[in-house]
């Protein structure tokens, strides 16, 4: 039961996040449906997380990656609104396959360096960290027991994270009026509004 | 260990069920008539001109990664709520306050930053 | 449950903190400061913050004796001589890069004091690498310092190439950071931990475990992640178009404290997860040391051959600074050989020697004694770095002409300037493991060191011995002449007397060697431990060394103790 939920939710991601890559269909809404096929894939990503007792994670999956961060995906989406010749596909060309074959055969290379007899031994057989967890192992209690006790400055350390990508976003998605290329009449105009008085007086225009 | 999943499946199952069903019903129940009037674009009875697709200002991106930061915010307040008071019963409630109150008041900076800065106002 | 915190943990994080606290006091400052008023005054908010957070360090590294580890926060930080060491660099190149930037930001039109806010961020996240023995923490502090470093790149509003720069960087960056969170799993799925030491004790209960796929290729995504952020060969292909595109200041910071950062996260994890003993080439060990051998040799050759046709002056020191990050790996690869260490008396211990902590310290001045020049050349968003915007610059401005010719000079390794001591250093110490696949590598790397001649030697040329073709704007500024004479006086001490920085630098490094290597004793590694006695000689040699006090001094008198154990 458990293993054919398993290939399940697994080849189903596989198929959706296939199809974010190759949209089925192409032109304007190319990007649409790919954010769509994300979407599913992020739900049977999170019925795996569910699957290997990670509760809270798979409510997070879904809260914030299906949620929140597809929002900002389609509004990326419908910001650029790109038009169908601009969506036009580039070919494969010969130098794309040759840059594939190349990544493969490094990867296979950097791991064939590394040599050893068990490269082919399956991986679940080189597990040893396979340690019986009780029932409420992944629930939300757990989770927040390790987050506020043993990982309690890596928690601390999120929200100052946090706060330098507030501010990177605002620096880069802000439109600053000191910083652009507004004309000088636009900018008083924009600086009178906003502050109710002259702004020819002030000092480091742009 | 998956029984609470299966109300969820059936949720979902509803949910999706009636859905397409609507969906579906509409398409062969509901007569269709269609004439060139009615196919034609209605907007205030001019000539409809240009595309509909619209190019989205970037204020809207800047409120939806704002948006995200925030909500991850939230995403960490929700486990503590959930064992807030067992903390306190443990005699760790205000170690555990604290620890928020810190997390909270970083994230406090944040908002203060985006407030004043004018990142939340539509100018 | 334990609660990993300790009152006194605040104490052996305070730079951090102080770092932290500024940045943010750094973007309120922005914002509460009149629309018009110049942000001039955020940078030097900022700069006190570093200066502050610097005598901090200060404080925290005479208060520790370089054999110590104070681990903080249950472990998952450490406060030891070589975070500390790494501490300096962090809080000094900060500090140098907001005083360079003030002027620049202004000159370019984009004033904001939120600039100032970023670059402590930065510092933070790299200060926190430095110290992080979790591989959680690092990843976090990862994140920190990139997430700032993206904004930074692309903080000239002006400027096209800016942003595609940062968009250049960000999404390889991503791809790099998601790579070294796979390498973070798949460690954590073979030995059910992410703190180092407990790792390492797994590794060295299971040989098997060690030599399995899981643990191999989670190490293997752990350092192309870590390789793409120090920009090694062949995952450099970012740098130069990154280096190109960023703002001069931001370049330099970028150039010396991220690829410092880097390589305190790859030393740390490398020597103290998958241990630097027994790790010889096929036979038995993880086979890093064999990776990177290869990686060293490729990355030299990638960035000294690849600067020798380019003609802008921020593109020949992005390939610049990949050959370097490639003389870097020379000293971690010939450390784990063993019987290296400048300190003749402790030969017998193995690790990593000091000669990298010294190189990269150099590296850095060298950089900002560069770019306190380079920065000056453009306004508006447009950088004239071209070799032809060089041209005769050498007599018109006398000193942006000697900045950049002694910082080109150190980057060659020239005497008796800082760069080539660190360069001799570096390669004698590789040397003196005696073993020929390492004298293989020296060798290369000198010739690697004079093929970079030619492109160093070059900028020198145009700046000497060509006549100006055209006119480019170059301003001046105090800051950029304070940074330009600090630099140039370290430079030039460093070359002269390297003697004190070596000894922290051995200090430094000395600081991760007590981990332990069998599994019995390991149990007590994240204990403070007996110093081995070399690294006590040492340090007691050193005259400043002597004012030792125990760790123990840096906590409260009364710690408050938190740990508590709750019930369910």
């Amino acid at each position: 039961m458990e293993a054919f939920f398993f290939y399940l939710f697994a080849s189903l991601a596989v198929a959706t996040a296939l199809a974010v890559v190759f949209p089925p269909m192409r032109g304007a809404r190319a990007p649409i449906h790919s954010a769509i096929a994300l979407v599913a894939c992020f739900f049977c990503v999170a019925a795996t997380y569910a699957m290997l007792q990670a509760h809270l994670l798979a409510v997070l999956q879904v809260l914030v990656y299906a949620g929140a961060i597809m929002v900002l995906f389609i509004f990326v989406i419908m910001l650029l609104n790109l038009q169908t010749d601009e969506t036009a596909r580039t070919e494969v060309g010969f130098v794309k396959v040759l840059s594939g074959l190349l990544v493969l055969a490094t990867t296979a290379g950097v791991i064939g360096f590394l040599r050893n007899d068990d490269v082919l031994l399956p991986i679940s057989k080189q597990l040893v960290a396979q340690v019986a967890h009780p029932e409420t192992y992944g629930s939300i209690e757990e989770i927040g027991k390790l987050m506020l006790s043993e990982y309690l400055f890596a928690f601390e350390l999120t929200s100052i994270l946090l706060l330098a990508s507030i501010v990177g976003a605002v620096v880069i998605a802000k439109r600053d009026p000191r910083s652009t290329f507004m004309p000088e009449a636009l900018k008083q105009q924009l600086y009178r509004e906003r502050h109710g008085k002259s702004a020819s007086g002030r000092k480091g225009g742009a | 260990m998956y029984e609470q999943y299966i109300t969820l499946g059936i949720l979902a199952a509803v949910a999706v069920v009636t859905g397409a069903a609507i969906l579906f019903l509409n398409s062969i129940l509901g007569p269709k008539r269609w004439t060139a009037s009615k196919l034609d674009t209605f907007e205030t009875g001019n000539e409809p001109e240009g595309d509909a697709r619209q190019r989205f200002s970037i204020r809207f991106y800047l409120v939806a990664i704002l948006f995200i930061l925030f909500d991850i915010e939230v995403v960490f307040l929700f486990p503590w709520a959930v064992l807030y008071r067992q903390y306190i019963a443990a005699g760790l409630g205000l170690f555990v306050f604290i620890e928020m109150l810190v997390f909270i008041s970083i994230l406090g900076v944040g908002l203060a930053y985006v407030w004043r800065k004018g990142a939340l106002e539509w100018d | 449950m334990n609660i990993a915190f300790n009152v006194s943990d605040l104490l052996g994080i305070l730079p951090v903190l102080i770092v932290i606290a500024f940045a943010a006091l750094c973007a309120l400052a922005e914002v509460f400061a009149k629309p018009g008023q110049s942000r001039g005054f955020v940078g030097t908010l900022g700069l006190i913050g570093a200066l502050i957070a610097f005598a901090a360090n200060a404080w925290q590294w005479h208060g520790l004796d370089g054999a110590y580890s104070v681990p903080l926060f249950g472990g998952g930080l450490v406060m030891d001589a070589f975070s500390t060491y790494f501490n300096f660099l962090f809080l000094a190149g900060t500090a140098l890069t907001l005083v360079l930037s003030t002027k620049y930001l202004k000159e370019h039109g984009s004033d904001l004091g939120e600039f100032h806010a970023l670059v402590l961020f930065a510092a933070a996240g790299m200060m926190l690498m430095a110290q992080s023995r979790d591989l959680i923490i690092l990843f976090i502090a990862l994140e920190l310092m990139s997430v700032s470093i993206y904004v930074l790149v692309a903080f000239v509003r002006k400027s096209r190439r800016g942003a595609e720069a940062a968009l250049k960087y960000f999404l390889i960056g991503a791809f790099a950071s998601a790579i070294l969170l796979y390498g973070i799993a798949l460690l954590y799925g073979a030995t059910n931990s992410v703190e180092l030491t407990t790792i390492r004790r797994a590794l060295d209960a299971d040989p098997s475990l060690a030599n399995g796929l899981l643990v191999r290729l989670g190490m293997v995504l752990v350092l192309v992640g870590i390789g793409f952020k120090v920009a090694l060969a062949p995952f450099h292909l970012w740098t130069p178009d990154v280096y190109d595109g960023a703002p001069s200041p931001v370049t330099g910071f970028m150039a010396s404290c991220v690829k410092a950062a880097g390589f305190a996260v790859l030393i740390r994890v490398f020597t103290v997860t998958f241990g630097y003993d027994a790790m010889e080439f096929g036979a038995g060990g993880n086979g890093w040391v064999g990776v990177l051998y290869l990686l060293a040799i490729v990355t030299m050759f990638a960035g000294n051959l690849a600067a020798l046709p380019q003609s802008n002056v921020k593109r020949i020191l992005a390939y610049s600074s990949i050959a370097h990050a490639g003389y870097l790996l020379v000293g971690v690869v010939a450390g784990s050989f063993g019987n290296l260490t400048i300190d003749t008396e402790a030969a017998a211990t193995l690790g990593p020697n000091g000669a990298i902590l010294f190189y990269l310290m150099v590296y850095a001045f060298s950089t900002f004694l560069v770019f306190s020049a380079l920065s000056l050349f453009g306004k508006d968003g447009e950088e004239h770095t071209h070799l032809s915007d060089l041209a005769g610059m050498g007599f018109r401005r006398p000193f942006v002409g000697l900045a950049l010719a002694v910082g080109m000079l150190s980057l060659a390794g020239m005497p008796p300037l800082g760069g080539f001591f660190g360069k001799f250093y570096l390669f004698r110490e590789a040397m003196l493991s005696g073993r020929p696949e390492v004298t293989i590598l020296v060798l290369v790397a000198i010739v690697n060191s004079m093929i970079g001649l030619y492109y160093y030697l070059r900028v020198l040329v145009f700046l000497y011995m060509k006549e100006p073709t055209r006119e480019v704007p170059v301003y001046s500024s105090r800051g950029a002449t304070t940074v330009g004479l600090i630099s140039l006086a370290l430079v030039f001490l460093l070359g002269l007397f390297p003697g004190g920085l070596l000894t922290m630098a051995q200090r430094g490094i000395g600081s991760l060697r007590p981990v332990v290597t069998t599994p019995t004793a390991s149990l007590t590694a994240t204990e403070p431990q007996t110093p081995p006695a070399a690294s006590r000689q040492a340090g007691s040699r050193a005259p400043r060394l002597e004012l030792k006090a125990p760790p123990a001094q840096l906590k409260l008198a009364t710690p408050i103790n938190l740990k508590a154990t709750t019930t369910h």
